[in-house]
């Protein structure tokens, strides 16, 4: 079971969300991160079981491959899944598509779908 | 500036390049005539038949660079005020060539793979030219036998088969440039489609975090959860993006065609217990 998950969108309000519907379905604690640089300040963020990454993280703002790449770079131990609602063959989601061992969540996701990556659910 | 209005502006350029070429083809055709014709047998008035001739086709020149747009009628009476006289020059004028060392039925054979080279418009009306060239070598033939005059033991048989070859070439043409059309109308179409596609996905992007934010609200609102500021907030800030997103759709409302497909305008709903 997941625990701790961290939610990574430059919409705020989309991230506080989401934190809100994890606790509700049983995280221990969620946190919200609008962009790379703003999780790098984070240790704890790294400890984390699950991060959920939008890919798109604003025009010219580093993206959630990028956040990606930064998480592998530090060891971290949890899975990963973007969250996108761009079209399947959009340059960024091919890219995120191509990494190893992450999954693709299209917008919008149900409270179900959530449910099943605290689950441990690995679709 | 769209790709169906440069592909109809790269046709009109094209006819009227062909049309210019026609011109050229009939000034220095008819003074070529004359050239060979002039020194043996002096024959004013098939000289005045082949100077008139280019003198027409100067005129026709001249008409291309004054009327900047062209119908398809006026096209084809061009190509046509263009082609018709070689009928009667070349009748007049084939003795006259027989003089000069030359086939008699010479004119008619160059004249068909002319025809099927430069076609401005109709195909059909130069297929029409090319079998009169026929029809009048045949005659000619025929017309010079009956004067005991020499002719080519080929003939009339090579004129026929030049026809018939010019003819030919005239389909491979019409083909080509159907499927020409057909290639510049998919890409027409393509660029189109692929235009109205982004645009659609564009659309999609920004309506994703919203609805994204109304179905999380949505659910957790079902579940009994009490509306938190977040969920409050986040429902404001979905409609009010969505309704930003449909204020942007009403500058698209002069360019839509209405079909009859479109009159039926939400799609079917359902009544609970239906």
């Amino acid at each position: 079971m997941v625990e701790r998950v961290i939610v990574i969108d430059d919409d705020a309000l989309l991230c506080e969300m989401l934190c809100e519907s994890m606790e509700l379905l049983g995280a221990a604690w969620c946190r919200t991160f609008v962009s790379l640089a703003a999780l790098q300040q984070s240790r704890e963020a790294l400890t984390a079981d699950l991060a959920i990454l939008d890919i798109n993280l604003g025009s010219g703002k580093p993206t959630g491959l990028d956040v990606a790449a930064y998480l592998h770079e530090h060891d971290f131990a949890g899975r990963i899944v973007f969250l996108t609602g761009h079209a399947r063959n959009h340059p960024l989601v091919r890219a995120a598509c191509d990494l190893a061992s992450t999954r693709i969540l299209q917008k919008p996701t149900s409270l179900a779908t959530l449910a099943g990556l605290l689950e441990g659910d690995h679709g | 500036m769209d790709s169906s209005g440069q592909a109809h502006r790269s046709e009109s350029a094209g006819i009227r390049r062909s049309l210019t070429h026609g011109v050229y083809l009939t000034v220095c055709g008819n003074l070529l005539m004359a050239a060979i014709l002039g020194p043996w047998a002096a024959p004013r008035p098939v000289i005045t038949l082949l100077g008139a001739h280019a003198a027409l086709a100067a005129g026709v020149f001249a008409f291309l660079r004054f009327r900047p747009r062209l119908t398809a009628g006026w096209v084809n009476a061009l190509d046509a005020l263009l082609i018709v006289p070689y009928f009667l020059s070349i009748w007049v004028a084939q003795g006259r060539l027989e003089l000069a060392g030359l086939d008699h039925l010479l004119a008619p054979k160059l004249l068909a793979f002319g025809w099927a080279f430069v076609v401005p418009k109709s195909y059909r009306l130069h297929a029409l030219f090319i079998l009169g060239l026929g029809v009048e070598g045949v005659l000619i033939w025929f017309r010079q036998q009956a004067l005991g005059a020499t002719t080519a033991a080929a003939e009339p048989g090579f004129t026929v088969l030049a026809v018939w070859m010019a003819l030919s070439l005239l389909v491979l043409r019409y083909r080509q440039r159907a499927y020409e059309h057909q290639v510049v109308e998919l890409r027409t179409r393509n660029a189109v489609l692929s235009e109205v596609a982004g645009l659609i996905l564009r659309v999609r992007d920004r309506a994703n975090s919203p609805l994204q934010r109304l179905v999380l609200a949505g659910e957790l609102l079902e579940r009994g959860r009490p509306a938190s500021a977040a969920v409050v907030a986040s429902i404001r800030q979905s409609v009010a993006e969505l309704e930003a997103l449909h204020a942007q759709f009403q500058g698209f409302e002069p360019f839509v065609a209405w079909q009859p497909e479109h009159l039926r305008l939400d799609p079917e709903r359902k009544t609970e217990g239906e």
